[in-house]
């Protein structure tokens, strides 16, 4: 009985797979939840501007309203979503899969998958979305959330990349954040902020001592303009690999405080 | 008797705060093992430890010959049922059974699926809107039904009533015999519990006192009870772990009395009571906690 | 159950007091381990343990494959061992007793005659 039991060999690709899967135990967290909000907001939105355009009846209103409508922050809040499903990634998924004997680099490898799949998923559902948006002329009423100015880009591939670097991004910097209270609470966060601040700060002093604003900002204005379509995801990159980094090195060592 | 987990010399501290102080000892394989000790006297941190949920300052743990922590063929045997377990988010009760089917190799959806009915668990609500027996029960679900050739349960029973906690240890006891596997618990409801164990290991501030057959702990203390001058001249220099007394009346609690000295004991008048095994616990950590008095005094007036 | 004595000799003692009273007879199988530890509410380990006593005394005799039994001439042997018992564990209490109380010897014994027509 109990020596078959010892004797099996550890299947270890199984615990990973567990932790991702316990991701979507509960398919309202990760799917329905933000699909149902993504329509209710885009149905509300649509709403919004039929009224307005219902009562813009001057061109130059019109014109106007098209331009004020391109800084739509509406799509936004899918982001701080994904922000807050990465924080209790760390507060609430990690507790309980080590309890159910998973390794921190099996929780590591599985969470860094499910942010993947989830940042694929959703940034292709936003660029088909940005598709319709277009092609609709702004969904019937000049209407821009997908397409916002934000977001940049002519050339499809490079709206979805940016998408997807926003997406990771808000995953890994929210962890990386969750994770350094995990495991130093308050203290912890506080001086995270603290280096962050200082890390600013710090630059901004050197940059005025230096008198390097302008070549900086000429740097950045030209780094900007020459990568073109990819330059959102291409500034977002930093924060992916820090926040990936800090969550790997700091979970590595991570204990359940109750 | 093999030895499912043998610790060696093993110390946790935090800050300044030594929770666990070089102890040694081994889990006897699919054996079940009662941690015993006061609140605070280290069982729980010693369980993360054995875990792998805690990292240890020194000493070894070897589970299979093995480290636990970041082991996942270690880790693969156990199942660890925590006093205060997170759940993700918006977890209703069948998502936990839903996930812990793929975290546990040995599942067993029916087992797990009878002990729902027997504790009453509503399914569909949320982990969050269940009550404190109700997550007890939850937690005790998962580790009963695991099937983990290695299950910890610490302090499973918080907020069950006691016809609750009499089907956990019922269900507990038969699938154990069953299913053979180690089981660890610690608890402080020792009377209650005492008769499921078979090893006992007690603990007091990080150390480990006691470690022995429960069977062979029962009994090795007794209460004598009398006039206060019979009792101490039977007592001589015996160790005495509890004394207590009343006027002219004392009463203590010492250990290792054979035949002929409870003879003598009647013999002289005085009256033996047995300890039970959660007095003796009691006693033994009380005794622990004030060695510089052999004895823990109690003057009653 | 008593905590305060080992649970494997309390068993042992219960599944003796049955074989005494007749309840479980000669060649009579005795219920399996498990079912011991299942209705006591006991580790099964220590039923193990108190039914192996019988076994070392020869009270109860295991048929491979099949179970325990009651041996031949077992309820006999345990009478005859707590006979033996008997004055150390009931007589002499009750005359260190009695002899506290100031009872006679003569008292004792009508007391006991009188008990034992009742």
């Amino acid at each position: 009985m109990s020596t078959a039991l010892a004797a099996r060999p550890a299947r270890t690709a199984s615990k990973t797979l567990a932790v991702a899967r316990a991701y979507f135990a509960n398919p309202w967290t990760t799917i329905a939840t933000p699909l149902v909000v993504l329509a209710a907001v885009l149905l509300l939105n649509i709403t919004i501007w039929a009224i307005i355009s219902a009562n813009l009846h001057d061109a130059g209103d019109r014109a106007d309203f098209r331009d004020g409508v391109q800084w739509s922050g509406a799509s936004s809040w899918m982001f701080v979503y994904m922000f807050v499903l990465a924080v209790q990634a760390i507060t609430a998924q990690l507790p309980f899969a080590l309890s159910y004997g998973a390794t921190r680099r099996q929780f590591l490898a599985a969470t860094g998958i499910v942010y993947l799949v989830l940042s694929v998923g959703y940034a292709t559902l936003y660029t088909l979305l940005a598709l319709v948006e277009r092609v609709s002329n702004g969904w019937g009423f000049s209407g821009r959330m997908f397409t916002a100015v934000y977001f940049g880009a002519d050339s499809w591939v490079a709206r979805w990349l940016t998408f997807f670097a926003l997406l990771l991004a808000c995953f890994l910097v929210g962890s990386a954040f969750a994770a350094v209270y995990q495991r130093w609470r308050r203290t912890g966060l506080l001086l995270a902020f603290a280096v962050v601040a200082a890390l600013v700060v710090g630059g901004a002093a050197l940059l005025t001592l230096t008198e390097g604003w302008v070549a900086f900002g000429a740097g950045i204005a030209s780094a900007w303009t020459s990568a073109g379509d990819l330059a959102l995801p291409l500034f977002t990159t930093p924060f992916v690999v820090v926040g990936g980094l800090v969550t790997w090195l700091v979970v590595r060592r991570a204990t359940i405080t109750t | 008797m093999n030895a499912a987990i043998e610790v060696r010399d093993l110390t946790k501290r935090f800050g300044a705060v030594t929770a666990v102080d070089a102890v040694s000892f081994s889990i006897r394989e699919n054996a079940i093992t009662g941690l015993l000790g006061r609140n605070g006297a280290g069982k729980t941190t010693l369980m993360q430890l054995l875990t792998g949920q805690q990292f240890a300052t020194s000493g070894s743990i070897l589970v299979g010959g093995a480290e636990p922590a970041e082991n996942a063929a270690a880790l693969e045997r156990m199942c660890f049922v925590r006093e205060a377990q997170r759940y993700p988010e918006d977890f209703r009760v069948q998502h936990v059974l839903r996930s812990a089917r793929w975290f546990f190799p040995e599942w067993d959806a029916a087992f797990a699926q009878t002990l729902v009915t027997d504790f009453r668990l509503p399914l569909t609500r949320r982990v969050k809107k269940l009550s404190r027996g109700q997550l007890s029960a939850v937690g005790i679900v998962v580790g009963l039904a695991s099937r983990a050739p290695i299950t910890f349960f610490d302090e499973p029973y918080l907020g069950l009533d006691a016809v609750a906690r009499q089907i956990f240890y019922d269900r507990l006891l038969a699938d154990y015999a069953e299913h053979p596997r180690t089981v660890v618990l610690s608890t402080h409801l020792i009377d209650e519990v005492g008769a499921l164990l078979e090893r006992a290991i007690v603990i007091d501030d990080g150390r480990v006192l006691l470690d022995d057959d429960v069977d062979a702990l029962r009994g090795t203390l007794t209460t004598v009870t009398g006039g206060v001058a019979a009792v101490d001249a039977f007592v001589g220099g015996r160790r005495v772990l509890h004394r207590q007394s009343v006027g002219s009346f004392a009463s203590v609690t010492v250990g290792g009395l054979d035949d002929a000295a409870r003879a003598d004991a009647v013999r002289a008048g005085l009256e033996l009571a047995p300890v039970s095994l959660q007095q003796l616990v009691v006693r033994t950590t009380t005794s622990a906690a004030d060695p510089s008095a052999s004895t823990g005094t109690e003057e009653l007036e | 159950m008593d905590e305060s004595r080992p649970i494997f000799v309390q068993i042992a003692e219960q599944i003796e007091n049955d074989i005494i009273a007749g309840t479980l007879a000669e060649e009579a199988q005795v219920p399996s381990t498990n079912e011991f530890a299942a209705f006591f509410r006991i580790n099964p380990a220590t039923a193990g343990r108190g039914v192996g006593l019988l076994v070392d005394a020869g009270i109860l005799y295991k048929k491979r494959g099949i179970g325990m039994f009651v041996s031949p001439g077992a309820q006999s042997a345990i009478v005859e061992r707590r006979r033996e018992a008997f004055r150390d564990e009931f007589v002499r209490p009750l005359v260190d007793e009695a002899a506290k109380l100031g009872i006679s010897t003569t008292q004792l014994a009508d007391m006991i005659r009188t008990e034992k027509q009742a």
